[in-house]
């Protein structure tokens, strides 16, 4: 039993406890242990990118520098020139984070999905793991593409049909590239623990089947 | 042949010819159709190490500049990557599995044996079962690609092993071939990017 006195320092063991649980596994190399490769990707990127810097997810790949430099090259192209509407690439992305209950994706990405414009409604349902109902049609389109492509591997001809008609094919084709460098990051994160952005809970509850 | 066999003969052709109708939806461009943009990455890439547009590549040639960047990631991974050849075509078997591509998986099967896969291990992964007689760091490495896929996570006892035998670098060089995979394998099975020839047999639906 815990007294009232003892509780806060209970209280402080068990926070410290879930802190240590989460540590991250691969932290980021402080710059001024860079080896000479790793600040070449350094002074590569500021030279070159519209972001200038390796996105902090992407920071433990600096263990192997030139895949760093090739995937923030590869995660550049897919934030700033997919040509998909914002609406669209940000429901592509939640669907992503849900798939992989991505709790840092998901925070960083619920409200841009929302100021993009995809509906509460929808964003929630993706959220709790049914189907949402009020998708625009161009959204509902990539919506069912991507789970049916989870689902099976593969997407029906109708569905294909549709999603080319919305989105045409380099649409159909930068859906993908972002599916697969999200599902990187994801793995990535996922795998190093990357903890959230300091004052940010989790949002995601663990569901076994994630896609309605 | 009596007319049941006759008609399971008659559906059975039906069905194959079907198959082979199901074709690739986004085929190679013509030069004389490709964009300033699309041609310049098709000779930058054919001019690199692949030699060649590879097929998973035609249907990313729609969006040039992804198709320059995403290649570039790949050519890291096949070319540089920090990996014992025999892991990682291990791990891009289980890719190829795990979304059942046919052209990765057919594409990678001679290269599996050549760096040193075994067949058993090959026809295991097939047909979705765990190989018994994996060497010490195939084992580490399966396990841990096994792991990700499934739980999209990584235990300490697994992730420990893995960084303790391969190192770091190792460690985010197989995360990042597994996402690169990923990507090409849904691409090519948008696509229905067909097989090349070849005699190394195809997946069969897991049992």
């Amino acid at each position: 039993m815990v007294s009232i006195k003892q509780l806060p320092w209970a209280l402080m063991a068990t926070l410290a406890a879930s802190c240590a649980i989460a540590q991250q596994r691969l932290s980021p190399i402080p710059a001024d242990q860079y080896s000479a490769d790793q600040k070449k990707v350094v002074a590569d990127i500021a030279a070159s990118g519209p972001r200038k810097e390796i996105f902090g997810p992407l920071l433990p790949m600096m263990r192997s520098p030139e895949l760093a430099y090739s995937a923030e090259r590869f995660g550049e192209h897919v934030y700033y020139n997919s040509g998909l509407d914002k609406r669209v690439y940000e429901l592509a992305v939640i669907l992503l984070a849900r798939q992989m209950t991505q709790q840092f994706e998901w925070r960083v990405h619920y409200p841009s999905a929302l100021k993009a414009g995809v509906k509460q409604a929808d964003v929630d349902a993706i959220a709790a793991g049914r189907r949402p109902r009020t998708l625009e049609p161009d959204e509902a389109a990539a919506y069912d593409f991507i789970v049916e492509l989870y689902k099976r591997n593969e997407v029906s001809d109708a569905t294909y049909a549709r999603v080319v008609d919305k989105l045409g094919e380099r649409g159909v084709v930068e859906i993908v590239g972002l599916l697969g460098y999200y599902t990187t990051i994801a793995d990535m994160m996922n795998v190093n623990r990357t903890p959230l952005n300091p004052g940010t809970a989790p949002m995601l509850k663990t569901l076994a089947k994630p896609l309605p | 042949m009596t007319p049941i066999q006759r008609m399971a003969c008659l559906m059975m052709a039906l069905l194959v010819s079907g198959a082979a109708a199901a074709q690739e939806r986004m085929p190679p461009i013509p030069p004389d159709k490709m964009t300033d943009a699309q041609q310049k990455v098709v000779t930058d890439v054919v001019s690199g190490p692949r030699g060649r547009l590879s097929p998973p590549f035609v249907p990313i040639l729609r969006s040039p500049e992804l198709l320059s960047r995403l290649q570039r990631v790949g050519e890291y991974l096949i070319y540089h990557n920090s990996l014992d050849p025999r892991i990682f075509e291990l791990v891009v078997m289980m890719m190829a599995r795990n979304w059942t591509q046919q052209f990765e998986w057919r594409h990678h099967y001679p290269l599996a044996l050549k760096a040193g896969v075994k067949q058993e291990t090959i026809d295991a992964i097939a047909e979705g079962r765990r190989p018994v007689n994996l060497a010490e760091d195939e084992a580490i490495a399966y396990d841990f690609a096994v792991e990700l896929l499934a739980n999209k996570s990584v235990s300490d006892q697994t992730y420990g092993r893995f960084a303790g035998k391969f190192g770091e670098q190792r460690l985010t060089d197989l995360v990042a071939t597994m996402g690169f995979y990923t990507s090409i394998a849904m691409v090519t099975n948008v696509d229905r990017t067909p097989i090349e020839d070849g005699t190394a047999p195809l997946l069969k639906p897991l049992p």
